[in-house]
């Protein structure tokens, strides 16, 4: 086994660790955002804090910094020597239905009218001012704030 | 000299590389939104960006896609879902999972996060079946869950709530990791919990296994893969001069069949592996990468 494949595992393996520690950060956030609703007594008190949030930062700051310092040896050491993966078996391979019929062409230029017709009646029916609404406001749900 | 000219040629980025970040630059084109903490509000976001980009990204200019067809899809009890279906059709007939190989942020991030010296999980038959849940996903995740919501009149963009990487991403960690938001913090709860678990076990997966979430989950990436037959832009086989040896699908890294089909993101990988030079990235007639040949081989009879 060469350096290079030994750097590379390492990293590969501090990179799983790492998740699991981000993992278990917000897991622990979370637990402990719920263990002083209970305490307070309290529903409407937040879960997470920025406080809380940057202790369990700091906690998997070393496991960040070692996972950096593991890449960085890893494409210090270079690609690892040898064969790069065994080709897969293959059966021989018919290429089919790649060229530009006239069908495939009046079925597109169909579809064509299709969406601009539906895109015609979208902007009439008032569907371009729904996305842009959703699109202007914050959707809070969509990205798990709650 | 000839050595740091050497390593560029080597490391420099390809052109769908570039095309991919100038892509990702454009959709989050709003700076000041970063520095401000606060979103885009201009005109610009009644029009969807092609590729998985949240509109509630601090930088993004356009709206998401998936995220306006569920929206609209949530709402359809009042009115149909015409403009957003309009829309994806216009860009699936154009470009198909061209989109996804050259145009989307979440596919540039997810192969720099394989770029990383690790070593990595090829593909095999649990991958290839593991791309069909992506259909599945888009079902019941984007289609089926919002209109069982709709008749009851609660919007509910599922995939974005309970799935989408990019949303925690781009949204929720861009905006709390600006103070401005500090309040949002209060937000907090279980959704966030189990989201950026997703979005941690996405990227880690991305790092050993290229293009993860495209490959196994990415509802739009299916919505476009309905297309690969009939999208104008895509890679394509001249058939009088492939001999089938495979060695376009053992290139490439997504679990296609064969090229062109509705795994294949266009990519242009198999261009150059092909030993037979008989396929090219075409435009219609026009050839964007490959083998100039105009006119086709004529198979000879025998």
């Amino acid at each position: 086994m060469n350096w290079s494949k030994v750097t590379r595992i390492a990293a590969a393996v501090l990179t799983l660790a790492l998740a699991a520690a981000l993992c278990a950060a917000v897991l622990t956030l979370y637990a402990a955002g719920q263990a002083r609703r209970a305490r307070t007594g309290s529903l409407t008190a937040p879960v997470f804090t920025r406080e809380d949030a940057a202790v369990q930062l700091r906690r998997v700051s070393p496991l960040a910094a070692l996972w950096l310092a593991s890449l960085v040896a890893a494409a210090a050491a270079g690609a690892p020597a040898g064969r790069r993966g065994r080709p897969a078996r293959q059966a021989r391979l018919r290429m089919r239905g790649q060229e530009e019929t006239p069908r495939r062409r009046a079925l597109r230029a169909a579809l064509y009218a299709a969406a601009v017709a539906l895109l015609a009646a979208g902007i009439l029916n008032g569907g371009l001012n729904d996305v842009l609404v959703k699109a202007v406001n914050i959707c809070t749900e969509c990205i798990g704030l709650g | 000299m000839g050595k740091i000219r050497t390593w560029w040629r080597r490391r420099r980025p390809t052109t769908r590389r570039l095309v991919q970040l100038y892509a990702a630059v454009l959709y989050n084109a709003h700076v000041r939104g970063f520095v401000e903490g606060r979103i885009y509000t201009g005109p610009t976001k009644a029009v969807c960006v092609p590729g998985l980009n949240c509109y509630s990204c601090p930088g993004a200019v356009g709206a998401c896609p998936l995220g306006a067809l569920q929206n609209a899809i949530a709402s359809s009890a009042n009115r149909p879902a015409f403009y957003v279906l309009g829309m994806l059709m216009l860009f699936g007939l154009t470009l198909g999972r061209v989109i996804c190989g050259w145009l989307c942020p979440v596919g540039l991030v997810q192969e720099l996060a394989h770029r990383l010296p690790t070593p990595k999980l090829g593909k095999n038959r649990a991958t290839r079946a593991l791309s069909r849940l992506k259909y599945a996903i888009l079902a019941v995740f984007v289609v089926l869950i919002p209109l069982w919501y709709a008749f009851r009149r609660v919007p509910m963009p599922a995939f974005c709530k309970y799935i989408c990487p990019a949303g925690t991403l781009e949204g929720a960690v861009g905006l709390l990791s600006n103070p401005v938001n500090a309040d949002k913090f209060g937000m907090l709860g279980i959704l966030f919990t189990g989201k950026f678990i997703i979005m941690t076990v996405t990227l880690a997966a991305c790092v050993l296994v290229y293009r993860a979430f495209c490959r196994f989950v990415c509802p739009l990436g299916a919505i476009y893969g309905l297309f690969a037959r009939i999208a104008l832009v895509g890679a394509r086989v001249d058939e009088a001069a492939c001999t089938g040896c495979g060695a376009c699908v053992r290139a490439c890294p997504m679990d296609i069949r064969r090229v062109g089909d509705h795994e294949c993101i266009h990519c242009g990988l198999c261009v150059s592996a092909c030993p037979e030079k008989a396929i090219s990235l075409r435009a219609g007639r026009i050839v964007l990468k490959g083998p100039a040949a105009a006119a086709p081989k004529r198979r000879e009879t025998p």
